[in-house]
Parts: structure tokens; C-alpha cells; sequence
């Protein structure tokens, strides 16, 4: 199974697990998408600001001191994203509804951004 | 960087030592046209409101002499390592000074105007041209210089202050100009 095939399951399993999720990208920290279910048109983009936002919110960890950084959270009134470190070059983000089981599509997508480092390094 | 730099300019029209040995060869004439190579260059910037901006009241004395050490350091060479340094370095101070690049390339045209007209009056037609040639080539890899280090250096500012990197910058950059050229497209601009 080629590392591809990897983080194609990883994102199909956390559509799964989670049937909240609406979205799930995995992104090379230059904001490239590795693997997403997210529609073509929407991937480049969100692959980009992906990235994007987990070096903002990296920084953001340090200046503020809060410790090495768990989880970048963007919230709109139709729903929010979740991005996380996923490896030393890569991020992972879901998209999911502002009024779903937040607590469960967290669990989740930690999780799976943990099987993404082991898949990525 | 500097040499990063450097090395994107096609070696045969590069700055080269034949360039170096006009400007040296004839640095005694060059040299005496320094004070209206001085006076020129900041009677020109002063008397546009824009460029005007950049300085404060009281830092004209001080500016004229950063050109003249410029000016010197030049004539006597060497163009070694630190020379084109200083020149990458002077990019640096422009983001932090808020003199663009425009300002800058404005500014080259008017030192290789006043001193190209001097060099053709002053000179024998021969040495007069290997001069101005050499001011070419050097006016060619200081911008390249100072642009690009300008450039380059805001890039790594962004990403110590962002965390955002070049290349994720400069991927983010072309999203966003495939949109305008599209657009420019459309309309029949492009």
C-alpha cells in the first residue's frame, strides 16, 4: 500500500467515524493538498490557507507563549475548520458544522492527524 | 543571497572586471564630478513630494554622505564579496525606510544620466564609453540587488512574523494571480 493509499484511508475512515465532517484536506505545509475529499474547485485554496493558518497559528503559540500548538480553529456562522500539525511538513484540515458534536470531530481529527505524522514523518 | 542574486543575471552582460578597471582607470574625473552628483541627486529627491516623504528635515546632511561613500567606495573599488553585500544590504534599509523600488529605479536613471553626460564631456569618446557601459552593468546589478533583496528579505520577514513560508507565500501569491489574469483576460486587458 503506497503512502497515498494511506492517507486516502485516513480521510475516508474519518468521513466515516464522523459523519459531521464535510470536508477533510491533508496539505504540505507549502499549501499543497496531498489528499482531501474536499471538491477540486475549493481544494487548491483551502489546501493553501491550510497551511497558511497553522504557520499563523504556530506563531501565534509562541509569541503568546501557549505551548507548542494542538489546534487552529476558525469558526463562521455556517460552520467552522479545524487544522492541525500533522507531521513535521504537513497539516490536516476538517471542515465540519458549527452545531455539530464538536467534541467528537475533535477527537477524531487529532486522532487522525496523528495517523497522518506516522504515514508522513 | 547576494550571490543567489548575482547569479540570475546572464554571465556575458554580468558586471565583470573590464567594467570594474573603466571605473577605477578613470576615478580621478569621476571623482570630480561627485558634489554635483551629491547636490543633484537630493535637489531631485527633495523637490518631489514623494520621495520628499521619506526623509526627515534634518537627515539631508547625513543622507548626501551615505551617497558619497557610496560614490567613493565605488570609484576605488574593489567589487569584492562585501561591496555587492552592502548593496543587498542596502535593500534591507529601503522596506524599513519605505523607499521603494520605483524610487530607486528613478533615481539610477537620473545618477546614469548626469554622470554618462559628464563621462562624454570629460573623457576621451572610448573611455567615456567603457565607463558607461560599466555604469550600465553596475546600475543593472545594484537594482537587481536591492530589488530583489527588497523582495526577498520582506518574504523572510513575513514568515518570522507569520509563520507563513516563501514558498507557501508565493503559492498563495499565484492562486491569487491566476484570478487577476483570468479576470484581465475577460475583460479584454490581458
Amino acid at each position: 500500500m503506497s503512502k497515498q493509499d494511506d492517507l486516502n484511508k485516513i480521510t475516508k475512515e474519518l468521513r466515516m467515524n464522523v459523519p459531521d465532517i464535510s470536508g477533510v484536506m491533508i496539505a504540505s505545509d507549502e499549501g499543497l493538498s496531498i489528499a482531501t475529499d474536499f471538491a477540486e474547485e475549493d481544494a487548491v485554496r483551502v489546501a493553501a490557507v491550510s497551511a497558511a493558518a497553522s504557520g499563523l497559528g504556530n506563531r501565534i503559540s509562541q509569541n503568546a507563549s501557549l505551548g507548542e500548538p494542538e489546534e487552529v480553529m476558525v469558526k463562521g456562522r455556517d460552520g467552522l475548520l479545524l487544522i492541525y500539525l500533522a507531521g513535521d511538513n504537513s497539516v490536516l484540515a476538517v471542515r465540519a458544522p458549527s452545531r455539530g458534536n464538536l467534541g467528537l470531530v475533535r477527537l477524531e481529527a487529532s486522532s487522525a492527524a496523528q495517523e497522518v505524522r506516522k504515514v508522513l514523518g | 543571497m547576494t550571490n543567489e542574486i548575482i547569479e540570475q543575471i546572464p554571465e556575458c552582460v554580468r558586471f565583470n572586471d573590464e567594467d570594474a578597471q573603466a571605473l577605477i582607470r578613470n576615478k580621478d574625473v569621476l571623482l570630480t564630478l561627485e558634489d554635483g552628483l551629491v547636490e543633484g541627486f537630493y535637489n531631485s529627491v527633495y523637490s518631489y513630494s514623494v520621495t520628499r516623504a521619506v526623509f526627515t528635515d534634518d537627515e539631508r546632511a547625513a543622507r548626501e554622505q551615505t551617497l558619497r561613500d557610496w560614490y567613493r567606495r565605488t570609484l576605488n573599488g574593489p567589487f569584492d564579496d562585501a561591496y555587492w553585500q552592502w548593496q543587498t544590504f542596502v535593500g534591507l534599509v529601503h522596506i524599513k525606510r519605505k523607499v521603494n523600488n520605483a524610487m530607486v529605479s528613478g533615481m539610477w536613471g537620473w545618477i546614469l544620466t548626469y554622470l554618462s553626460s559628464n563621462a562624454l564631456e570629460h573623457l576621451e569618446a572610448n573611455e567615456a564609453k567603457a565607463v558607461i557601459k560599466a555604469l550600465h552593468s553596475l546600475q543593472a546589478a545594484v537594482m537587481a540587488l536591492i530589488s530583489e533583496s527588497y523582495q526577498r528579505n520582506m518574504f523572510v520577514a513575513v514568515d518570522k512574523a507569520s509563520g507563513i513560508k516563501e514558498a507557501l507565500l508565493m503559492r498563495l501569491v499565484n492562486i491569487e494571480i491566476d484570478g487577476m489574469l483570468d479576470d484581465a483576460r475577460a475583460n479584454g486587458t490581458g
